[in-house]
């Protein structure tokens, strides 16, 4: 059983991220930051500097307006910064702001608006640019992992859990890439790459999955408890099978694969693989990793 | 060095709850904000079944988990080891429930009165001063420990099953209960050291 009421000693679920109002946002702050930092490294991987800057754009407005407002006070989200040297949050602020700011440093110059600009993305300035940005991508995406590491829910408690979202977020980072180049295709873009690292990514993250969802129900009782919330208890079993794991993931996984390797896919089911990964594969994933924390009984 | 615990011992509470009436109208907490409760839980099997009272309330940890992950700078330990928020530097990222493993911190979505006709003049009176959008949390009531009185729920407690001191003090009351009767604090795994003691 799990709690019912507030004064009976039981597990407990989380309530306070994710769920229900305003507390969503975080669930689409953790999504936004993670399919716009992946977009933007499978962009550069790709040679696709207009979907790169998408990339950027998603998280600095997406990421960056979602998480402001599911603060119990957001007119004080620059306190947020304040304890970088213990809390994952202020780290988090750091990457997040580090890489809007270098990758918009690295992107714009090219654009004729910002020709006034005084470095170029070419050169040693440039190469330092596109570095920073990738390693502050990497650490967007990453920092939600190690911060829900940091909690007292032992679902999220285990070290798969960065690897895991930075598995998913390029996976959806290359899906969206797909999308934007199958309408707004531009030349020297090397859509091989975009496809492979939607395959690849995507067969990791059902690999990770599995593992994660295993060495999780050995955890202990919480984390076995979550795991059995989210993939055997009833309507939540059918969002975790149905929705989550055969819609949004191993269906676009399974297109990818044939088209890869089994002859070739219309571009049509590939879109449609792309749509749904995005629009319910990746938003799941975090749906249901907020839903599923379960803290153990006092006692 | 001082440090502020709390013994609790379950046999002798009675799950009388004035220790959370006391709480909630020393501190005017509004509708829905408990910083104490007092848990139920089932023991045994019939025909031997049981229902033992859990009070439980901020456990005010020695390395307090909250307190490490919060980014403001509105969670801070005093000297004596008391925890407590800054409701003006709090933002509402509520970061510190989910790394308290007690899961005792209230978010304060809206701070409403308890009766349908608007605020008693009371609540009025001590409303004022909380913040929506906030976390709280119980501050063993450091204004009356400062003033060398004990913590309301201390204080209230009919069947004396809450006693207040200095943990670092062995001839406290408190240092004296937990080494007798092998007190023993919540969930110890998560290496908080919390100061709160339960004596079974």
């Amino acid at each position: 059983m799990v709690q019912t009421s507030t004064f009976v000693v039981d597990f407990t679920f989380q309530r306070e991220w994710g769920l229900g109002g305003r507390r969503l946002l975080i669930m689409l702050a953790l999504y936004f930051g993670g399919v716009g930092a992946g977009l933007y490294l499978v962009s550069l991987l790709a040679g696709f500097a207009g979907a790169a800057l998408i990339g950027v754009l998603i998280v600095a407005i997406g990421k960056g307006v979602t998480h402001i407002f599911f603060l119990g006070r957001p007119e004080r989200f620059w306190r947020a910064v304040r304890r970088p040297n213990s809390s994952w949050i202020s780290r988090g602020f750091i990457f997040f702001t580090g890489f809007v700011v270098f990758a918009l440093a690295y992107l714009l110059p090219d654009y004729a608006a910002f020709s006034w600009l005084p470095w170029t993305s070419q050169g040693a300035f440039g190469a330092t640019l596109l570095g920073l940005s990738v390693i502050f991508a990497f650490m967007t995406i990453t920092y939600t992992g190690l911060l829900l590491n940091r909690t007292a829910v032992p679902f999220w408690n285990q070290s798969l859990l960065p690897v895991l979202f930075l598995a998913v977020s390029i996976f959806t980072g290359a899906d969206i890439a797909h999308l934007v180049y199958h309408f707004a295709p531009v030349a020297g873009v090397e859509e091989a790459v975009i496809t492979q690292a939607a395959l690849w990514t995507g067969i990791s993250t059902l690999v990770l999955l599995f593992f994660y969802f295993w060495s999780a129900y050995r955890v202990n009782l919480a984390s076995q408890r979550s795991v059995r919330f989210l993939a055997m208890e009833g309507r939540n079993a059918w969002y975790f099978f149905g929705l989550f794991l055969a819609v949004g993931l191993i269906f676009p996984v399974v297109v990818f694969l044939v088209n890869a390797y089994g002859g070739g896919v219309g571009g049509g089911l590939l879109v449609v693989a792309d749509v749904v990964e995005v629009a319910i594969g990746a938003v799941m994933f975090r749906y249901l990793f907020l839903r599923g924390g379960v803290f153990l009984p006092i006692a | 060095m001082v440090r502020r615990g709390m013994v609790i011992d379950l046999s002798r509470c009675v799950g009388c709850y004035s220790c959370i009436m006391a709480c909630k109208a020393k501190n005017g907490t509004p509708k829905g904000v408990f910083w104490t409760k007092v848990l139920e839980k089932e023991v045994g099997t019939f025909p031997t079944a049981k229902r033992v009272f859990w009070p439980v309330l901020c456990n005010h940890c020695k390395t307090p988990a909250c307190l490490e992950v919060c980014p403001s700078g509105a969670t801070v330990q005093r000297s004596d080891g008391i925890v407590t928020v800054d409701q003006d530097k709090c933002i509402g990222c509520r970061y510190c429930m989910q790394a308290c493993p007690y899961n005792i911190r209230v978010f304060m979505d809206e701070v409403e009165g308890y009766f349908p006709k608007g605020l008693t003049p009371y609540e009025e009176r001590m409303y004022g001063r909380w913040q929506r959008g906030t976390v709280t949390k119980c501050d063993f009531c450091a204004d009356r420990v400062d003033e060398g009185l004990e913590p309301m729920c201390v204080e209230v407690c009919p069947a004396k099953a809450r006693v207040f001191g200095d943990l670092d003090d062995p001839d406290s009351e408190v240092s004296r209960l937990i080494r007798e009767f092998r007190g023993e604090p919540l969930l110890p795994e998560f290496g908080t050291e919390p100061s709160v003691y339960y004596l079974k």
